[in-house]
């Protein structure tokens, strides 16, 4: 069986090379090539054709999430493993979009690498399991409330807190603003103030902008 | 030619622009005195010319009516004296006649042979009268003018019963007429001269009224340029227009202490402002420094004791403990210095942009203070803006975030954000107790002074939309093209 082939592709030579130690001493591992900067990092992912691509986030003037793609346009075979000091669930999203099929923490030292490359080369994903967490709960809100589905009205009607929607309903319906207050029991000013709050987080200026975007909405019939 | 043509023209303008730079450079008061001079010296002069023509007009006409008259007279009375041959008598009454009327130079009496036989001359008769005498006329003949050493005399002759016995013949020159008229004329000349000097008092006094509050205007305005803005101008010392520009005046001073006392205050705030930046600068390199020195300088000589420790270590069991224990402090010390870099710069900002990093600074917040945010951004997707603004935008969100920790005890928080195609809107609302802004003092709350000020800086606008039980909402909107970005 022949080895997996790995390029490091990290700004910090320290770490870099006691990786490559760590992968070396590994008998089914070997460590191809070490890159400190981005532009190497693409000659020697061209050049070597590697199986990982261990891949830091940042490097001198580019990001290696900014590099990722273009990685893998050079070397398709290649699946990335990123590896970073940065535990922002930002981070992770990015990097999946971008193609990872690894993410690891350095501070996890390199137990959680070792286990990152062999799911990886089995065709799983690997994702530091401290983060796995946050990032399931953050795929569930984006696919409920997913901005990309809804209209751009829509998102705008979702900016508004419910007492905001009700007071626009009531403003595009025609009611004044003393009207609206006797109806809900707030005093006049308290209303004034959530339809000025309403239409600065709509960018609106005035009330027939407003009418208009609620019957765009067909939130009431003419 | 046609340089003659134009240059004629050409050089009226020329005068015409010399008299007005002349006129223009004069000061007011030489200019009113100097019009109303003009005008009454003219008046002056045109009057004494015109009195001077008229009474010249008629003066030639009474000369000649007076010699005829008087020599007609004269003939009558004449007649007796030369038939009882008086020649005494008659000089006598000659004389007399000349005495009573003023304007009659001379009378003398010829008879009939033409000889003269009474004059009224002093030193004997002229001689070279004696030549002009012509001969006897029968009838009245038409007076005539003699042009002699002592001026123009009008002579008229008369004769004597018909001129049969003689004629007597009258000069007349006219001196106390001509006398008059000089009378008239100098006093003429001095009432104008009175009325010049009275004229120009007056003006004097004109032009002191007007030039006062013109004088006292000029040393008002010197004041102000000087920078002392507590003069004031009584307009009621004169009511007309000069009057309303004192009003002006005073209204525009006015208004430049409001305008100087807010440039002031604002120089405070923004001195107060730069002070506490500059503070909070301090304050948090102290910060660090502790940390760094404290924190993690005492984090890797503990590392240090614990790698002697496991060099010294005897069994395989004692090391791996040890090493599980200094791994554990590792990934410790690790996480300390990760939030500690967060907190002075979320890479994610550079690395990612606006929306990852303020989505990374809500969850945190949530987590660390459990409220809840909402989150909506409009009109990004991925796209970057430049990093001033995202930074600006990023930290005053994180500012407002801190604000409601602070002050607003709110359970939920939105924050939103459009990405426009020439603006950046966004703002951050809390359902906390709310604020009145108009009672915020700006000295005490530097954190919404900074915002706007880093708002403004883009050449941005900021609002506060707050009132009391409702919450407070902070918005803002920045073009998205800024011409200078400092990062």
């Amino acid at each position: 069986m022949s080895k997996t082939r790995i390029l490091i592709i990290d700004d910090h030579q320290l770490l870099s090379s006691g990786l490559a130690m760590l992968l070396c001493a590994e008998k089914d591992l070997e460590v191809t090539g070490q890159a400190d900067r981005p532009e190497t990092a693409l000659r020697l992912a061209e050049e070597q054709q590697p199986d990982i691509l261990l891949l830091d986030i940042s490097l001198p003037g580019r990001s290696g999430l900014d590099l990722l793609p273009e990685l893998l346009a050079r070397s398709p075979q290649s699946r990335v493993i990123m590896m970073t000091m940065h535990e922002e669930q930002q981070y992770l999203k990015k990097a999946i979009e971008g193609g990872a099929k690894g993410f690891v923490l350095k501070k996890g030292g390199g137990t959680d690498l070792m286990y990152a490359i062999r799911a990886v080369m089995q065709g799983d994903t690997y994702i530091q399991p401290s983060m796995l967490a946050d990032f399931i709960k953050t795929g569930e809100e984006s696919s409920e409330g997913s901005p990309e589905n809804l209209s751009e009205d829509e998102q705008r009607w979702r900016m508004l807190s419910q007492r905001e929607q009700q007071i626009v309903l009531g403003v595009a319906k025609g009611y004044t603003s003393r009207e609206m207050a006797e109806g809900i029991f707030l005093s006049e000013k308290t209303v004034a103030t959530y339809r000025s709050r309403a239409m600065t987080k709509l960018g609106f200026e005035s009330r027939a902008d407003l009418v208009e975007f609620v019957l765009r909405l067909r939130k009431i019939d003419i | 030619m046609p340089v003659a043509l134009i240059s004629v023209p050409a050089f009226f303008r020329q005068a015409v622009r010399r008299v007005r730079s002349v006129l223009l450079s004069v000061p007011l008061k030489l200019k009113i005195l100097g019009l109303a001079l003009a005008l009454i010296l003219l008046f002056g002069a045109v009057t004494i010319y015109k009195v001077q023509a008229a009474l010249s007009e008629n003066f030639d006409a009474f000369l000649q009516e007076e010699s005829r008259f008087v020599a007609t007279e004269l003939s009558y009375q004449s007649h007796d004296y030369l038939l009882i041959n008086d020649m005494y008598g008659l000089t006598q009454m000659l004389r007399n006649t000349v005495q009573n009327r003023p304007d009659l130079r001379y009378v003398f009496v010829r008879n009939a042979e033409g000889q003269v036989v009474a004059h009224t001359f002093e030193g004997g008769f002229p001689g070279d009268l004696l030549e002009k005498i012509s001969g006897l006329s029968p009838q009245r003949s038409e007076p005539r003018l003699l042009r002699t050493n002592e001026g123009s005399i009008w002579e008229a002759e008369a004769g004597i019963s018909n001129g049969n016995e003689g004629a007597v013949v009258a000069g007349v020159k006219g001196d106390s007429l001509r006398r008059q008229i000089g009378v008239i004329t100098r006093s003429l000349a001095r009432t104008t001269l009175l009325v010049a000097i009275f004229g120009a008092l007056l003006s004097l006094g004109l032009t002191w009224l007007i030039t006062r509050p013109v004088t006292r205007l000029l040393e008002a305005t010197r004041a102000v340029r000087r920078g002392d803005y507590s003069v004031r101008l009584d307009p009621a010392e004169s009511r007309d227009e000069l009057g309303k520009l004192m009003e002006g005046f005073n209204a525009m001073v006015g208004s430049l202490v409001i305008a100087e006392k807010a440039r002031l205050g604002k120089e405070y705030l923004q001195r107060d402002f730069l002070h506490r930046v500059m503070a909070g600068q301090e304050g948090e390199r102290k910060r660090i420094a502790r940390e760094l020195h404290d924190q993690t300088g005492q984090a890797l000589a503990s590392f240090m004791v614990d790698l002697k420790v496991l060099e010294n270590a005897q069994s395989v069991n004692d090391r791996g403990q040890g090493i599980t224990r200094l791994r554990k402090a590792i990934t410790e010390e690790m996480e300390a210095i990760h939030d500690l870099a967060v907190a002075l710069r979320p890479t994610v900002l550079d690395d990612l942009g606006l929306v990852p990093a303020v989505e990374m600074l809500a969850r945190n917040f949530e987590k660390r203070h459990r409220i809840q945010v909402r989150l909506n951004f409009l009109g990004f997707l991925d796209r970057r803006l430049e990093l001033c603004l995202e930074t600006c935008v990023y930290r005053i969100i994180q500012e407002a975030l801190t604000n409601i920790v602070k002050h607003a005890q709110a359970t939920e928080v939105t924050i939103f954000l459009e990405g426009g195609e020439k603006t950046l809107r966004g703002g951050v609302e809390d359902n906390g107790r709310g604020f009145e802004p108009e009672n915020i003092d700006q000295a005490k709350h530097m954190g919404i002074y900074g915002m706007r000020e880093r708002i403004q800086l883009l050449g941005g606008s900021f609002h506060i939309d707050s009132d009391k039980g409702i919450g407070a909402m902070i918005s803002f909107e920045i073009p998205i093209k800024q011409e200078k970005c400092h990062e």
